[in-house]
């Protein structure tokens, strides 16, 4: 079975950015992001200064985090080890920009959807080489089948020390470097900064395109750039920075979700397990819930690039996938709202409430948590892959019903004020929870 | 890997969801993966649209051989014509070009960007307002034609033969434009070289009057660069592959260079020098070579001339070769590990180190030095003469890995019609006082018609910006403008650019894939030629249509200078100046000559293409039209050693006749008779006599520093890369490259402003901290900091709007009013530029610094630092055209100081000069002959 991957042989790279403008012209890929870049780093102290170049890209993984991600299989790996993708298919959700551990995909402006080295499958489907592999002046990347003993990249790979970028990704990279420093590989050893030695950013690229305009700071960027730390190696050429990918919509869809899951939650507990009186304010739990949920559901689609897409989710399904496993978890839940709330408006007795709450209550709670595991799927952010976001997003879930029930019936000022304060403070929280792993660099 | 899924095939048939096609799951491969197309297959190439993939739709193409025209490599580049839409959509590799070999540096591709730049002129233009004014209105090439042809005609008319001139940045031709200007009988051509190569030239062509190195990397054992040829410069690409070749075949590599430029970073020695001391570098190897022995003793002895030297200066000692030898070794003595160390003021291991691997070269010592230190520093020639010295020593001119002289490996196609030399000397190309020079003392044109020497009726300026990337900008705006200076100034260009905003008609000529030109250029041992031709002219013509001028098939009426010299020469000439006659077809008996029969008679002529066009049954052109590139002679060594059969010709070696060397003595002259005939008798033989005007003996102050200006990016080229939105994306600013001990000392961190004052004004600029610049050196690539005014068009994407102010009395102030903005266009790249900053340009600030005696503009300045002062902002700029001028008067008093003319002659007879006149002119007084 053939298997394509690259060697980037650092002995040779010159650092030319030959790789870069072919694959741009090859695929006309859009001014700000790229498929394949060159990054330069600089090391040491006058006179014993040095600077080193190397191609990023993506590694075609054996494990692609992006396609286990990727809701509606517009990411797919390839039996020839390719990961490709079809644009057709793609809806602009990011996740897959959240779990690739290299930054390899960004969003086209021109389409909205996600894009991303595909070894020029277009070419090698008629046994041509990858255009970066042709224009390079020293063949510094070479392409072919790893799993071919005798092709020139297996013996190339077999005579050689190669290293990958994070081998603890557990993506299984296919992309080997010969001769590239810790420094190079490691995106911390070298942040990055906003400005380099011949260029500067000061507007959005990619998905934030159309603030080429503005400044990027409004979305997180300038947080980002650190300081040029001199005693390490130092970042002099990067491309643009893509900025936060996931921003106040997938926050505070998060906050609205708990809202909607935790108040229904919170209210079945309180009535069913702890023998309390909910009567009087039945009709608003379920309408806040459903309400909320409608709201999230909003938000969730606002946030696509591709929203006219969204049906995508539910009929094209990955079903590794926490995006679509959490679509019909709240398919499920709404429809159990819905269900409730006939309940209550037809006055058809509250027993039918109980049986729907024994789906209700764990729907409820799986509505609640599953972004957490979707947020562990997203493996390139490390904070997101926790075993404690679980708990954590099941907790938040309770605390914000408890904080609606307290609100909605409570009649001492003081706890109403610390439910409403609870509630922003949950909300701080969340957004820092979603914001705050996006600015770790990632290349 | 499975279909779809049941879900997904439900939701399709329901109209859900629209229906897509289903995902290739693995690749229609079918074995290992190739490179290019057959070349039987380019006239009709299938490639799927990468865009519509995973959808197979397929598109048809022709490939069109061309070049590359974003710098002289002229690296082969195949234009893909998309047969339904007839435009090129992208360009890749020409796998035949010998010298490219199918690879291209970033700017090869990004040839597509600068033929579809939204902002391109693609009609001939005049200008409706004043010089400068912004103002234009579009007329017809008729128009164009017949109005420059009249003041052309008027000029020849008053018996003038030099005030018609062209003046060229990048020929990209062979010979094509020389030949017109002897048709009009004008001397007059002008070129870039003395602010590029012109020092590097003297010092080469002083031993053996080739003025340009080939050096063989690929078989070296050391490479020694001066140059940072793996990171830009021409020949970049071919070099570059060829370097990298020879490292990984286990040769060193060591840079010299203030700078850690990308090549310095992947050398094994990195010296980086003080500026403008390399030549004791050299000369301390030199003696090392001849200390060890390791000198090739039977080279110096048959192919050198030390035989006159002893003669001229050691008359009184035995005139033999031992003798030479010792007194050689006596003659560099001074120029110990010691003395190099404390003038380069690098360690002194790391001289020994570096120098004992040149000496252990042998004749696989591959060497270069273009522009760098030789066109940096006073006395830059002085960098050539000591680095050919090595190569002398160790036997390694013309060998398997080493260094041979560049004309070998190109070929001078033999032309149609050659008109008779002109019967004049230009003197504001080559005044009198500059007897050494190695071309046109270019970059003095506007001082020395400041100066009262002479003015011109009619100047081309042709891929040429002098405004912009020549020192001194301001006094090239000052001639500009004044009609009594130039008369009438034709830009002649691809893009919009600084010195077009200044000319009288503007006029598109073609790109890479859209003009006609035949290159040559030694980029290793071997001898090739290259096509470059219009595209989509030859698509026309396979697909069987006619086409007689190329503006019919370039975008918009865009032309071609070939076809617009044959049409400019025919009108200029009302039947009485004989200018006709050189533009008649050789095929077609009393017709005026095509372009097309041009290169039909050009290349019959090449050695070997008839035959090998032959075997394909096509003609010489069709063969060309076809690959694009041909391989005349596969390598080029040792050409002097070759025997030649007639008594009277080549030199006599070892009782042999040979070929030799284009020299006097027909030898590499080690001595140099002409440096002493002509007043210069310290410079005899190889020495460090002169020192660089930034040696830090110059640099008395404490806030004085060496601004090295002139290095460039790998993706750039000075002017016309500007539009390339792919290069651009990766370099658009030029901060102030400055050590973090300097910047401590001047209290200046990171991203801070600097301001740097010149001889003649200041800059401001942004700090850029680096390790990788030597300390009292601070660098500002001169490839940025372009700029339009708010009346000028063109280059949105990489130039800064700025306002320029003529205060009067010399002075002039530019400030940049905003950076690099946005805009809308029918491209929606442009509206997502992501960068506002377009750098500063530094150059406009640069003294004009003619060396006396290579006439080459030494580039690095004497630069005052200190944090700039209220109200001086970013981008903000001054200089004092009165002040330059004084300046340049104060360097040009070296030159005049030392005017010695032997037996009346302007300059040594058997040196070059470009478009050299009848004999006669080449003595002064004897103009009139």
């Amino acid at each position: 079975m053939t298997n394509y991957g690259f060697v980037i042989d650092n002995r040779k790279c010159i650092g030319c950015h030959a790789c870069t403008v072919a694959c741009k012209s090859e695929h006309d890929v859009p001014i700000g992001v790229n498929r394949t870049y060159v990054k330069y780093i600089e090391t040491g102290t006058y006179p014993n200064s040095g600077r080193e170049f190397s191609v990023q890209r993506c590694n075609h993984c054996e494990d692609a985090p992006c396609v286990s991600i990727c809701p509606t299989t517009a990411l797919f790996t390839r039996d020839d080890g390719i990961v490709d993708f079809d644009s057709d298919r793609c809806i602009g959700c990011k996740s897959c920009m959240q779990a690739c551990p290299y930054d390899a995909l960004y969003i086209d402006p021109n389409t909205s959807t996600a894009a991303k080295c595909n070894y020029c499958a277009h070419r090698v489907e008629n046994s041509y080489e990858p255009a970066c592999v042709i224009v390079c002046p020293t063949e510094a990347i070479i392409s072919g089948d790893l799993d071919d003993p005798e092709s020139n990249i297996a013996m190339i790979i077999s005579e050689h020390t190669v290293t990958v970028r994070k081998p603890d990704s557990g993506a299984k990279p296919n992309v080997f470097y010969i001769e590239t420093s810790p420094e190079m590989l490691d995106p911390l050893a070298a942040p990055p900064q906003s400005t380099g030695v011949w260029t500067d950013q000061e507007g959005g690229v990619g998905h934030f395109a159309s603030q080429a305009q503005a400044l990027l700071h409004a979305h997180g960027y300038g947080d980002r750039m650190k300081d040029v730390d001199e005693e390490n190696a130092r970042r002099v050429y990067d491309t643009p920075d893509k900025g936060v990918l996931w921003g106040w919509e997938v926050s505070t869809y998060i906050w609205t979700k708990a809202i909607a899951a935790g108040t229904y939650l919170a209210a079945m507990l309180y009535w069913l397990a702890f023998g309390g009186d909910i009567s009087g304010i039945l009709l608003p739990v379920l309408g806040i819930s459903l309400g909320f949920l409608a709201l999230t559901g909003f938000l969730l689609v606002y946030d696509l690039d591709r929203p006219e897409r969204f049906l995508y989710v539910l009929l094209r399904p990955n079903w590794e996938s926490w995006l679509v496993k959490g679509a019909y978890i709240l398919g499920a839940y709404s429809a159990v709202l819905i269900a409730s709330l006939t309940v209550v408006w037809f006055d058809l007795g509250e027993n039918w409430l109980a049986w729907l709450a024994y789906a209700g209550i764990p729907l409820a709670l799986l509505t609640g948590v599953y972004t957490a595991w979707l947020l562990n799927q997203a493996v390139a952010r490390e904070a997101w892959r926790s075993k404690w976001l679980a708990p954590q997003f099941a907790a938040e879930t309770l605390l914000a019903g408890v904080c609606v029930l307290v609100l909605l019936s409570e009649e001492m000022l003081v706890w109403v004020i610390v439910a409403a304060v609870a509630l922003a403070v949950l909300a701080a929280h969340q957004r820092r929870t979603i914001r705050e792993p996006q600015l770790v660099p990632l290349s | 890997m499975g279909k779809k899924s049941i879900i997904e095939r439900i939701g399709e048939a329901l109209h859900l969801i629209p229906r897509i096609p289903e995902r290739p799951w693995s690749s229609g491969a079918t074995g290992p993966l190739r490179a290019y197309p057959d070349p039987d297959d380019w006239h009709d190439h299938v490639e799927l649209d990468a865009n519509a993939w995973p959808k197979q739709v397929e598109r048809r193409y022709s490939l069109v051989p061309t070049t590359c025209f974003n710098c002289e490599s002229a690296c082969g580049l195949l234009a893909y014509i998309d047969k339904e839409t007839g435009v090129v959509s992208k360009f890749e590799g020409n796998p035949h070009h010998p010298g490219s070999r199918g690879r291209n540096c970033a700017k090869g591709p990004a040839t597509i960007n600068q033929i579809n730049d939204t902002e391109r002129i693609l009609h001939p233009l005049r200008r409706s307002g004043a010089r400068g004014s912004g103002e234009w209105e579009r007329i017809t090439w008729d128009e164009a034609l017949d109005e420059i042809a009249g003041k052309i005609r008027d000029s020849l008319k008053t018996g003038a033969r030099d005030r018609v001139t062209y003046h060229v940045g990048r020929p990209g031709n062979e010979g094509y434009v020389e030949r017109v200007l002897k048709a009009w009988g004008v001397d007059g051509h002008n070129s870039h070289t003395n602010i590029c190569s012109s020092g590097a030239r003297l010092g080469y062509s002083m031993w053996h009057k080739f003025d340009r190195p080939s050096p063989d990397h690929a078989n070296a054992k050391v490479i020694l660069l001066t140059s940072s040829h793996l990171e830009t410069g021409h020949y970049f690409n071919p070099h570059a592959q060829r370097i990298m070749e020879g490292m990984m075949d286990g040769a060193e590599l060591i840079v010299i260079d203030p700078r850690l430029s990308n090549t310095a970073a992947l050398a094994d020695h990195w010296l980086p020098t003080w500026p403008g001391s390399e030549t004791a570098l050299f000369l301390c190897w030199a003696h090392m070579i001849l200390e060890q022995g390791k000198y090739d003793r039977d080279f110096l002895h048959d192919w050198v001339n030390w035989d006159a030297w002893l003669a001229a200066e050691h008359a009184d000692e035995p005139q033999t070769f031992e003798r030479f030898i010792e007194l050689l070794m006596d003659e560099y003595s001074e120029y110990t590990p010691e003395f190099a160390a404390a003038e380069c003021q690098i360690p002194v291991e790391q001289v020994i180190a570096a120098g004992n691997a040149v000496a252990n070269a042998g004749s696989r010592l591959s060497t270069h030095v273009w522009r760098a230190a030789a066109i940096g520093n006073l006395g830059g020639w002085q960098v050539a003469r000591a680095l050919h010295f090595l190569n002398v020593l160790t036997g390694s001119v013309g060998t398997v890995g080493g260094t041979a002289p560049n004309a070998w490996a190109k070929y001078t196609p033999t032309l149609f019609n050659e008109p008779p030399a002109p019967d004049a000397w230009n003197e504001l190309h080559f005044p009198p006082e500059y007897t050494l020079s190695h071309y046109e003392m270019s970059q003095i044109l506007p001082h020395l018609i400041k100066d009262g020497r002479g003015t011109l009726d009619v100047y081309f300026t042709r891929v040429f910006n002098p405004v912009w990337t020549y020192p001194d900008g301001f006094s090239w705006i000052e001639m500009l403008s004044n009609k009594e200076s130039i008369g009438c100034h034709i830009a002649l260009t691809p893009t919009w650019n600084e010195t077009a905003f200044f000319a009288d008609y503007v006029l598109p000529m073609g790109h890479a894939s859209e003009r006609h030109d035949i290159n040559s250029y030694a980029t290793q041992s071997g001898k090739w030629i290259a096509f470059r031709q219009p595209v989509l002219r030859e698509y026309a013509r396979q697909q069987g249509e006619q086409v007689q001028f190329t503006y019919e098939v370039n975008p918009g009426e865009v032309w071609e200078e070939d076809e617009f010299w044959i049409e400019l020469s025919w009108r200029i000439d009302d039947g009485t100046l004989g200018i006709r006659e050189h533009f008649m077809s050789p095929y077609r008996e009393g017709e005026k000559i095509t372009v097309d029969e041009y290169y039909q008679f050009t290349f019959e002529q090449v050695p070997g293409l008839p035959e090998a066009a032959a075997a394909e049954g096509l003609d010489a052109l069709g063969y060309m039209r076809k690959h694009g590139a041909f391989l005349i002679e596969e390598s080029t060594y040792g050409k002097h050693d070759e025997e030649v059969a007639d008594e009277e010709a080549g030199v006599e070696v070892n009782g042999g006749r040979k070929v030799g060397f284009p020299t006097p003595s027909g030898k590499q002259e080690f001595y140099s008779p002409s440096m002493v005939e002509f007043g210069y008798p310290e410079h005899a033989i190889p020495h460090y006599r002169v020192k660089s005007q930034v040696h830090p003996d110059n640099l008395t102050g404490d806030d004085e520093y060496c601004l090295l200006p002139n290095f460039r990016l790998p993706q750039h080229i000075h002017s016309r890369s500007a539009n390339a939105k792919w290069l651009v994306e990766i370099g658009h600013r030029n901060p102030i490259w400055i050590n973090p001990l300097d910047a401590a000392r001047l209290g200046v961190d990171e991203g801070e402003l600097l301001k740097i004052e010149t001889e003649i004004g200041w800059f401001v600029d942004k700090v850029w901290l680096t390790e990788s610049i030597k300390p009292g050196v601070v660098g500002c690539s001169h490839h940025m900091g372009r700029w339009r005014r708010k009346q000028d068009a063109g280059n949105h994407l990489l130039t800064n709007t700025v306002d320029i102010e003529n205060r009067g009395d010399g002075k002039w102030r530019m400030r940049t009013l905003s950076g690099i903005e946005p805009f809308e266009s029918e491209d929606p790249d442009t509206s997502r530029l992501f960068w506002r900053d377009g750098g500063v340009h530094q150059n406009v600030t640069h003294a004009v610094q003619p060396d006396p005696i290579s006439g080459a503009h030494c580039w690095l300045q004497k630069v005052r630092l200190c944090k700039p002062a209220e109200g001086e902002n970013y981008g903000d700029i001054e200089v004092d055209t009165n002040k330059s001028f004084r300046y340049y008067k104060k360097w040009n008093d070296w030159a005049l100081k030392r005017e010695v003319h032997p037996r009346g002659e302007r300059r040594p007879l058997w040196m070059n000069r470009p478009l050299a006149p009848r004999e006669h002119h080449w003595y002064l007084n004897r103009d009139e002959a």
